[in-house]
């Protein structure tokens, strides 16, 4: 690069140069912690993470024993694996999102539906139905909060997950089984699964800038950025009255998505708003992530530990503070012969034979099937591994998991595919708001809970959201405040 | 409307009166209609794409989402509701929405806002540029109707601009850092050269990858892309990266568009051909799946393109083009769940045969097959029943085919060795990606069947069932081989609420037990218990084998009628609708009036009045 002329061409790619700032934001650990302090008594940001996952779990190894806090509840075997942060957290039984199904006699709740209701607690297809447009939803309740907090992160919101590009819809859109972040009831945000693009969205927000030269190349590369987006908004606007009337929003939402995309190289070039970051190297695609090939030669196992690696940073660097992160998409019924069998028992579990197969197909094993279980068993083991990294950060007396709830959850029950008793973990305390230690047992279906009761509260009672009301419910009811889960 | 005259994809009516508890009668009604019910064309407006695919599992339709365009009970009930999905508690209207089909898909004609699909745009690029990045293999996938390509499914987020943005930037650079690639943009000179050249750079590479003649404000647009860039000291043909850049990320490159109005030009012109030049690009997409080359861009110049024998002409040069092979690439591919194949499973415990070069070799015979009969001069009706298969060494030991001698790698035909391995689905290829990664799927299998060959997917198992275990006393359910898939399905068959649908899916799946899961002939089953494939449907009409389900299903027009709804889908980039019915019933009528071969019906449907009109504006 002829850095002596600040205007010299950009050798490097975009991408390259991302790369290049990766290493500028990495500092020792104590620094960063010292960064931290140094901001005094600025509010502790509070985080939300859904974690989903699809096909439910193997109810009969799902629910714990016992009931109540502390003593009188313990883990059941496939939630063993969060057994070290076990005072950290609290089990829901009980809970529903009949939103999805109970209007559709007949038919049966879908992975897609299921899924596309985990976080908007609408039906997608009533709301297709209403909008009269291809793709619908309802804005997700990540994206409520988005929206109604103050922005005080270079991302509004990410949205990650582990699925494959070969990956699986069920029928419907395929945005309803490969996302569950709605920016609007039409608009749904999807997951990136490629742990490089991650990276370099993170790193290039957080570029903190480092030599001038450095500097005005890429203020000159922002400059050609801008000049192409303008080029292409001009053009797109001019286009768009050529068009009929049914065809205008669809260059609307080109133009919006252009308008984001902008702001996005703008942002870039302002400082970095934290320097907590944790020094990570870029991730090596071909080790982690085998794109092209569906399952050959792609390790779901090294995914999971690079995305949770990601997931991390962005948090702790304040990029965002919200992240929903699928685990696998809806009706996935990809092959998870990485992991050997267990064998499951009420008291736990030990490893057994054999390959475990495709995760949907065991779900209609049965709600005792072991492979179905075992699935279920290390996706909890990798929410884990997540949420203590995320415990091991000291914010000034809580760590960062304490001052997060990560929702470890699915959209349907089990092998039945209903949308009652869901499997449902809430992690951290929200900023010491949410009791923990607690497994709630709420009344059995039809008394069950909404699941719009649940993030109505978390709205209200933790992230001090301004919202009147969330999401749906068939049953006509008024939402209730879930106090069983605050202190 | 009449339940008896329409195709079994479509009896989806639903007890409006109350919640569905599990109680027989709902699925008898649905169930016991569709063997009977072959008189219409399948006219499934859904414009999601409930179709099923073979990514696994066995529920993949919902009949919430599949409609019937036709059907006044359902399409009347639409304009009365608020969008509320995110207001305050809108639980009242809940109760009295019926299914709808969204104004969007009523439309005839082209859809004229299609953003390009990936493979497309990886085309596109390439003969655009002549850059080998495949960029979008890295997109989101937006499949419906099982198609890559659907109009409607086929969105803009500001994740997938990103994408798009930043693939502009890299095919750019890719382009000019080869010194051959980017000599079209230096014939200006490479400091100060001469604005007329600038603006004539600027239009003549415009039209290729706008695929039309840019506007006067067009080229002015792009022109201001590349003075800014001298701006910041960049060259000549550094600035002409930057307009390349722009072009690339723009909503003209990256959606096929077709105009309401022409463009007028401030000498009161108004710019000529632009229908041509849509044509054009229809054509190429359709036949290619890429941007037209220079022969068609000269035949929209020069307005051959707008009589029937010119176009004809057209049509009949591309499909001798080694770009046809788009046709079968992306076309039969996703039809017929073939690229599901390349990222399928099978588990090692199972068949510890299974390796790459297996799967290499299944993908391989798919492909010449698919070629054979897709681009070939076969008899369509073939497809299912000719005894024909294409192996090479690894291929022919799978199917311990004797008379033939294949070499490693190259494919040879071969025939009449095993007469019970006949036509498409006994191909290995197809056997496997139609079965679990353990063990057959006779269900899987027969969903297949309806849903691909004859557009007739099976509804999803009722709520609130629990579907039995067939894998349950396996030893710790490790996904061993079921013994007998048969003697379990039986069992199933003994639930009144299983048996309704499964009185007719298990006869067509249990045909093609003789195949493995990898698509081995076999005649026991791993305990030693022989093989039964024979079965009786519900009207007692017998199946035993594939010969008799490929027989059965060669009887049933709707597989040529599916046939074409599915070409239909492709080309237009949406399902077709009733409006569809009388132009699809002509090029159907085209098609089988003489030599039915496939290339007959690309012809027939690159010719049809769909294909070629304008869709007209709503009036809203």
């Amino acid at each position: 690069m002829r850095l002596a002329n600040p205007f010299a061409k950009p050798e490097v790619s975009r991408r390259a140069f991302l790369r290049g700032a990766g290493v500028c934001l990495a500092l020792p650990w104590l620094e960063a912690f010292t960064g931290r302090t140094a901001r005094g008594q600025a509010s502790t940001p509070l985080r939300f993470v859904p974690i989903f996952f699809p096909n439910g779990a193997a109810a009969d190894f799902w629910g714990p024993s016992g009931e109540g806090r502390g003593d009188a509840w313990s883990l059941s075997p496939i939630l063993q694996p969060l057994a070290p942060l076990k005072p950290k957290m609290t089990v829901l039984t009980n809970v529903e999102n009949y939103t999805s199904m109970q209007d559709n006699p007949g038919v049966e709740p879908s992975h897609a539906r299921c899924a596309g209701a985990f976080l908007t607690c609408v039906d997608a297809d009533l709301a297709r139905q209403e909008l009269r447009v291809e793709v619908a939803n309802g804005t997700s309740f990540d994206q409520v909060l988005a929206q109604n907090l103050p922005r005080e992160t270079p991302f509004a919101s990410l949205q990650v997950g582990l699925s494959t590009i070969e990956s699986f819809c069920d029928g419907r859109h395929c945005s309803l089984s490969q996302s569950i972040s709605w920016k609007s009831p039409t608009e749904p945000l999807y997951k990136e699964v490629n742990p490089q693009t991650v990276f370099d969205t993170l790193v290039g927000s957080l570029n903190a800038g480092g030599s001038a030269e450095a500097d005005l190349e890429s203020q000159r590369r922002r400059a050609l950025e801008q000049s192409v987006l303008d080029a292409v908004a001009e053009s797109a606007t001019r286009t768009r009255l050529r068009l009929g009337f049914d065809d205008s929003h669809r260059l609307d939402q080109f133009l919006e998505s252009v308008r984001e995309v902008e702001t996005q190289v703008q942002n870039m070039g302002n400082p970095a708003r934290s320097s907590t970051c944790e020094p990570l190297a870029r991730p090596d695609l071909a080790a982690s992530y085998g794109l092209a090939n569906g399952q050959n030669g792609y390790h779901r196992g090294n995914h999971a530990a690079v995305m949770n690696k990601l997931v991390l940073l962005a948090l702790q660097c304040d990029a965002t503070r919200i992240i929903s992160y699928m685990l696998d998409d809806a009706r996935s019924d990809f092959v998870y012969d990485h992991l050997q069998n267990r064998r499951f028992d009420p008291s736990g579990s030990e490893p057994d034979n054999g390959q475990v197969g495709g995760y949907h197909g065991l779900q209609h094993a049965g709600d005792s099937n072991n492979g179905y279980a075992t699935i279920n068993w290390w996706l909890t083991q990798q929410v884990c591994d997540l949420c203590q990294m995320l415990d091991a950060i000291d914010e000034g007396g809580r760590s960062l998991l304490d001052n997060s709830v990560v929702l470890y959850g699915s959209g349907m029950h089990g092998t039945n595919h209903d949308a009652n008793e869901l499997p449902l973990v809430l992690l951290g305390s929200g900023g010491g708001r949410l009791r923990t230690d607690q497994h709630i047992k709420f009344p059995p279906t039809p008394n069950d809970r909404p699941l719009r009761d649940l993030y109505f509260t978390l709205a209200k009672e933790i992230y001090d959201a301004d919202i009147s009301s969330f999401g749906r419910s068939i049953k006509g009811a008024n939402h209730q405040l879930m106090s069983e889960i605050l202190v | 409307m009449n339940d008896n005259a329409r195709p079994f994809g479509c009896q989806r009516q639903r007890n409006a009166s109350g919640p569905y508890h599990g109680s027989t009668l709902g699925l008898l009604t649905v169930c016991t209609l569709f063997a009977a019910c072959s008189g219409s064309v399948s006219r499934d407006a859904d414009p999601i794409g409930s179709r099923g695919t073979l990514d696994g599992g066995v529920e993949a339709t919902d009949p919430s989402t599949t409609r019937n365009a036709d059907d006044p009970a359902q399409s009347g009930s639409e304009a009365n509701t608020t969008p509320t999905p995110n207001g305050s508690n809108g639980d009242a209207t809940s109760a009295e929405l019926t299914p709808s089909t969204p104004s969007t898909d009523a439309a005839q004609g082209f859809v004229r806002v299609r953003r390009l699909s990936n493979r497309e745009y990886n085309n596109t690029v390439r003969d655009l540029l002549g850059t080998t990045l495949t960029p979008a293999s890295n997109f989101l996938k937006e499949t419906a109707h099982g198609f890559d390509n659907i109009a409607g499914s086929l969105g803009m987020t500001a994740t997938q601009y990103a994408a798009y943005f930043g693939s502009a930037a890299d095919v750019a650079k890719d382009v000019f850092s080869n010194e051959k690639l980017r000599a079209p943009f230096e014939t200006c000179g490479a400091r100060n050269p001469d604005s007329a050249c600038v603006d004539a750079t600027i239009q003549s590479f415009g039209t290729r990858a706008l695929r039309r003649p840019l506007t006067s404000d067009e080229v002015r647009t792009y022109r201001d892309v590349y003075d800014r860039a001298v701006d910041l000291e960049l060259s000549s043909v550094e600035a002409f990266e930057q307009v390349v850049r722009a072009m690339l990320s723009s909503v003209e490159f990256l959606y096929r568009l077709e105009f309401a109005q022409p463009a007028t030009e401030p000498t009161g012109n108004t710019q000529p051909g632009s229908n041509e030049y849509e044509l054009a690009s229809r054509l190429s997409y359709f036949l290619w799946s890429t941007m037209p080359d220079a022969a068609l861009f000269d035949a929209a110049a020069s307005g051959q393109l707008s009589d029937l024998t010119g176009l004809s002409a057209h049509v009949e040069r591309m499909l001798a083009s080694p770009k046809a092979s788009a046709l079968v690439d992306s076309f039969a591919w996703q039809w017929l769940g073939m690229q599901t194949l390349e990222s399928h499973a099978v588990l090692s415990d199972s068949f510890p045969e299974w390796d790459e070069p297996l799967r290499a070799a299944m993908l391989g015979e798919a492909r010449e097959y698919l070629t054979h009969f897709v681009l070939g001069d076969a008899a369509w009706k073939d497809f299912l029943s000719a005894d024909l298969h294409f192996v090479n060494a690894r291929l022919a030991a799978h199917y311990a085919a004797s008379n033939v001698s294949a070499d490693n790698m190259a494919f040879a035909p071969y025939a009449g060795d095993t007469p019970s391995r006949i036509g498409f689905m006994g191909t290995a290829a197809f056997l496997t990606v139609s079965s679990f990664a353990h063990r057959t799927s006779p269900t899987l299998r027969a969903k297949w069947v309806l849903d691909a060959l004859l557009c007739a997917p099976p509804p999803p198992p009722p709520a609130q069932l629990t579907i039995p275990d067939l894998d349950a006393d396996e030893a710790a359910n490790q996904a061993a081989s079921i013994d007998n898939v048969r003697e379990r399905l039986a069992l199933h068959r003994s639930d009144p609420n299983c048996a309704s649908c499964h009185q007719y899916l298990d006869p067509l799946g249990l045909a093609l037990e003789n195949f493995d899961a990898i698509g081995r002939y076999r005649q026991e089953y791993d305990d030693g218990t022989p093989i039964d494939a024979t079965g009786e449907l519900p009207d007692g009409t017998p199946l035993a084998g594939l010969p008799d389900l490929v027989s059965f299903i060669g009887k049933d027009d709707r597989f040529l009628r599916c046939t074409a709804d599915k070409l239909f889908t492709y080309a237009m980039g949406r399902a077709p609708t009733a409006q569809d019915a009388p132009a699809l019933a002509d090029v159907r009528a085209g098609w089988q009036a003489e030599a039915p071969t496939f290339r007959r019906l690309v012809e027939q449907l690159a010719v049809s009045v769909p294909f070629t009109q304008r869709q007209e504006a709503s009036q809203e």
